[in-house]
């Protein structure tokens, strides 16, 4: 299509090739080789083991883990229910009505999380919502943060479904409420799967406003991770960063193979 | 058009043919009762999109009655307004104007799934996660039809379409015509009184298609009660399927009649071009006696047939100019010498199978080219002088176009 | 014959508008709740730097914070490094997404998924890995030591800006390939061999053929990225304060570390103000990138 010569594009496939190692497998493969790692003073890590791993999956890291994991799903649970619901109300909704659902749940991506969580520690932290110090403001900031990729997602999915499908069901007979159960929300489920996912891979990684208002209880694995950077912990570090990327990754293959029937090719 | 007095009391507003119109007149006169509503009617529909000077008209002024069991094809090129007033009917789409209603009620405002028709989209739109007898029953559970009854219902539609072994399948798994069965079958099961069908046949190829029609068919012939309107641009289920063919075209309805009338007689030159491909010939009208005419174009005389319309009276006055409609395999091509024939030379040569076309120019006619189906595979040269001969009529008298 | 004998003597009334669906209302709760969620906090921080901190009026805060040395410095980093990783990344992106879509190999979509699939990782491992790569005793200044024999690292650019900058192109770059891999898949293979057999070499048929269709997709790919960065928290926190810090960066240290939330308040208003400025910029964009390509195919509206 654009090149021609066998040569020009081994050549370019071949920078291309390098290029990819460099960026982004070189960073992925780093971390998983520290986290096996004793020491690594040369070019090559050395010492490798499993210890950083298992204390990566016990103790406080474990914790971490686990609060992380809940954190995410329920959440990412908030935030699906609520994209979803707003992305199928904005379908039927009036033009200006649906512009602001739109820009209002797109919102919390346009600002820092540093914003959001600073915002959430002020607004929430006395009467009468008082959610400061407890894990709930933590669920809030990721939720609210979350919320906008799962609506654009399933706004997204919405788009693409064939109306077709709606207006055969309404010719025989179904109310909205039957479209809704019985056809669009089936139909949307593979899509729905792959927002879930995604709404918990973010949610695992996020720092930025869990740093601002997480309490001592409630501690996400990202937080632990920082806090033994900044001891000099590196190695460790790495350990439960791998930890979490293999969880982070898991999560989306599992949420992302929820097809159903639906799936048509 | 110039149209002269009616004689049928209004009626014919509506297409009504003269049979069914005397019909009609008969029963009412018999019973004493209301006339039966019309299955489907459409008064002065129009759909246009956008605002102001955006705005398109996808459908102007568009009227028809359909009465119950009549199959009606809406017959024209894309872009010609039949799928809008199929889904103006349906529901799908809101019309700017007019009204539509179903057995005499008004539902323009009804929302789809209160009007009680059956859909068939181009598309089938068979839910892809429900198995075919899932797909069948859904209108029947929507309609709270009592469970009891939905199993054997189903199997009565799918058996209609001969797809009573597929019930447990994924729509997936189907072949296209396979698929189109269930599609029906899923519009027949709920009982409707109005059939709708878009372009049902256009996903399918050539072979299937014959099969196809011929199944449908038989499914109108099963369904007496039903009225049926059926979308296509293809005028040879238009002329298989239907009781009547609406030609439309640019949004507008054109023509209505049964098929038979449309093609001995054409109202309009597009028609005469859409249905069957014609020759229309520049010609002026000489003597005109009942129903037949002379008519001379190109040095030639020769005799036409000058119809009349069923409802008003057309003048074909002595030296006006009208169009000769002769159906390509109508003309013979004979050798040169022969008496009747008119010179002309072959231009092109399409071996189409059981035809040839032949595109020949003949003289006295500088500006048009004709079109001649010759039987078989006949090999004329390009450039060769061949004779044209002109049956006895020539053809029919179409009016020229406004 | 045909139909009509006669027009009808008036044409058909216009219809009336129709009736009100309030389908469209279901969107009031979770909007509601979306706006008690996320906007009143955003509204509460614009209002908190507005209070009385130590130094007085609330207006007196905002001079103090504004023209802190503290303050300007971030501001001009923040600014000066977003601007280069956008740089970086629309570079990098543009090579790797014309060499995905057009230049074929096996393993490309492999390839395309891996590249997706760092947007969903956090952004600080990006740094983390990068100081074991590239750190004072990491491995390439291992290796390179090795090679050459020399004493001091060679490579030394962790803790400055130029770290951020390269984790930040290497963490945004999927953000720039996503949409111009959409935006080369609209465009017909055919244009492109075309162009070839009339005789244009590879550079000249991605001059003249695939960038003027790619601009819309880079813009709003760019100006994505812009946004994010300029956001971007993880992988500037990880790098340390010693030598960069960038505006959410100080909102933290600021609010968390030295407790003076009116003051991160006035430096958290700022940013939001910025960044919904270009987010605005970047929806208008990608409006018309979007409208832009509906034109092609016609769209008809269809009445609910």
């Amino acid at each position: 299509m654009l090149l021609w010569t066998k040569r020009s594009r081994l050549i370019l496939i071949g920078v291309f090739a390098v290029v990819v190692l460099v960026v982004f497998v070189a960073p992925l493969a780093t971390v998983a080789l520290a986290g096996l790692a004793g020491s690594w003073t040369g070019a090559l890590p050395s010492n490798l083991g499993f210890g950083h791993f298992g204390d990566a999956l016990s103790g406080e890291n474990l914790a971490s883990l686990s609060v992380s994991l809940q954190t995410a799903f329920v959440a990412g649970a908030i935030a699906l229910v609520l994209g979803t619901w707003a992305a199928l109300a904005a379908r039927e909704a009036p033009g200006w009505l649906s512009r602001i659902v739109d820009a209002v749940f797109h919102l919390p991506i346009a600002v820092p999380s540093v914003a959001i969580g600073l915002g959430l520690l002020i607004a929430f932290n006395s009467r009468p919502l008082l959610l400061g110090g407890t894990r709930w403001i933590v669920i809030l900031a990721h939720a609210v943060l979350v919320l906008a990729f799962s609506f654009s997602a399933v706004s997204a999915a919405l788009d693409r479904l064939d109306p077709a499908y709606r207006q055969a069901a309404e010719s025989l007979g179904a109310g909205p409420v039957r479209v809704l159960t019985r056809i669009t929300l089936p139909l949307l489920l593979p899509s729905l799967g792959a927002a879930a996912g995604l709404a918990v891979a973010l949610s695992m990684g996020e720092l930025g406003a869990t740093v601002m208002v997480y309490p001592a209880t409630w501690k996400t694995l990202p937080v632990t991770i920082f806090a033994l950077t900044d001891r000099g912990q590196a190695f460790q570090a790495a350990a439960c960063t791998a930890i979490l990327l293999l969880v982070t990754l898991l999560a989306l293959v599992l949420l992302g193979r929820i097809r159903g029937r639906a799936a048509l090719r | 058009m110039a149209r002269g007095e009616r004689s049928d009391g209004g009626m014919a507003r509506f297409g009504l043919s003269t049979s069914r119109e005397a019909a009609v007149t008969e029963d009412i006169e018999e019973t004493i009762a209301e006339p039966a509503a019309p299955a489907i009617t459409f008064d002065r529909v129009g759909v246009a999109y956008g605002r102001g000077k955006k705005a398109t008209d996808a459908l102007v002024d568009f009227n028809l009655r359909v009465a119950a069991g009549e199959t009606v094809a809406l017959l024209g090129p894309s872009g010609s307004g039949k799928s809008t007033a199929l889904n103006a009917l349906a529901g799908f789409v809101r019309p700017t104007t007019g009204a539509v209603l179903l057995g005499g009620r008004d539902v323009t405002d009804l929302p789809p799934a209160k009007r009680g028709i059956g859909v068939v989209l181009q598309s089938y739109a068979l839910f892809p996660h429900m198995r075919v007898s899932d797909n069948v029953a859904f209108g029947l559970k929507s309609q709270r039809v009592p469970r009891g009854d939905i199993g054997s219902r189903v199997a009565e539609a799918l058996d209609m379409v001969g797809m009573s072994a597929y019930a447990k399948r994924l729509p997936r798994e189907l072949s296209g015509g396979q698929q189109q069965r269930i599609a029906i079958a899923r519009a027949l099961a709920i009982q409707p009184k109005v059939l709708l069908l878009d372009e049902p046949l256009a996903a399918l190829d050539a072979q299937l298609r014959h099969s196809m029609l011929a199944e449908l068919q038989r499914l109108k012939e099963a369904l007496p009660d039903t009225a049926m309107l059926y979308v296509t641009h293809d005028q040879s289920e238009a002329l298989a399927l239907a009781d009547r063919i609406v030609v439309m075209n640019d949004a507008r309805l054109m023509d209505v009649d049964t098929a038979e009338n449309l093609w001995k007689r054409p109202p309009t030159s597009f028609t005469a071009a859409f249905l069957g491909g014609a020759n229309l010939i520049p010609c002026t009208v000489g003597r005109v006696i009942g129903t037949s005419a002379l008519v001379s174009f190109a040095r030639k005389t020769v005799s036409a047939e000058a119809p009349q319309p069923a409802v008003g009276k057309i003048d074909w006055a002595p030296e006006s100019k009208a169009l000769l409609c002769i159906r390509p395999h109508a003309l013979q091509v004979v050798s040169l010498g022969h008496r009747d024939a008119v010179r002309g030379t072959v231009n092109a040569s399409v071996w189409r199978g059981s035809t040839t076309r032949l595109v020949v120019s003949v003289n006295g006619l500088p500006d048009q080219l004709i079109d001649i189906d010759v039987p078989g595979n006949a090999q004329f040269e390009i450039g060769s002088e061949v004779g044209v001969r002109f049956p006895d009529p020539s053809g029919v008298l179409v009016q020229v176009p406004a | 014959m045909t139909a009509l004998l006669e027009q009808p003597a008036l044409d058909a009334p216009e219809r009336s508008a129709p009736p009100r669906s309030f389908a469209g209302w279901w969107a009031v709760p979770p909007l509601v709740i979306v706006l008690v969620a996320a906007v009143y906090p955003l509204i509460r921080v614009c209002l908190e730097s507005l209070t009385a901190g130590d130094a007085g009026s609330g207006w007196s805060n905002w001079a103090g914070v504004l023209s802190s040395e503290a303050f300007l410095d971030a501001l001009w980093r923040t600014v000066a490094i977003a601007a280069t990783s956008t740089a970086g990344c629309l570079v990098l992106g543009t090579f790797l997404a014309i060499v995905l879509a057009f230049v074929p190999f096996p393993g490309s979509q492999l390839v395309g998924r891996l590249i997706d699939t760092v947007l969903a990782l956090p952004s600080f491992l990006i740094t983390l890995a990068f100081t074991f790569l590239y750190g004072t005793a990491g491995a390439v200044n291992a290796a390179i030591a090795g090679l050459t024999g020399a004493d001091s690292p060679v490579l030394n650019f962790l803790y400055t800006p130029a770290g951020v900058i390269a984790a930040e192109v290497t963490f945004f770059t999927p953000f720039v390939i996503r949409p111009l891999l959409a935006s080369f898949s609209m465009l017909p293979r055919a244009q492109l061999d075309v162009a070839a057999s009339l005789g244009a070499s590879p550079l000249r048929v991605l001059r003249a053929v695939v960038m003027p269709e790619a601009w819309p997709a880079l813009m709003a790919g760019g100006s994505l990225v812009l946004l994010l960065s300029l956001n971007e928290f993880g992988i500037v926190l990880f790098t340390g304060a010693k030598g960069v810090i960038t505006l959410p960066v100080l909102i933290y240290t600021r609010g968390i570390v030295t407790f003076d939330v009116p003051g991160a308040a006035v430096i958290a208003t700022v940013q939001i103000a910025l960044s919904l400025a270009l987010y605005t910029l970047y929806r208008v964009i990608f409006a018309r990138v979007i409208t832009r390509r509906a034109d092609t195919d016609v769209v008809v509206d269809q009445a609910k």
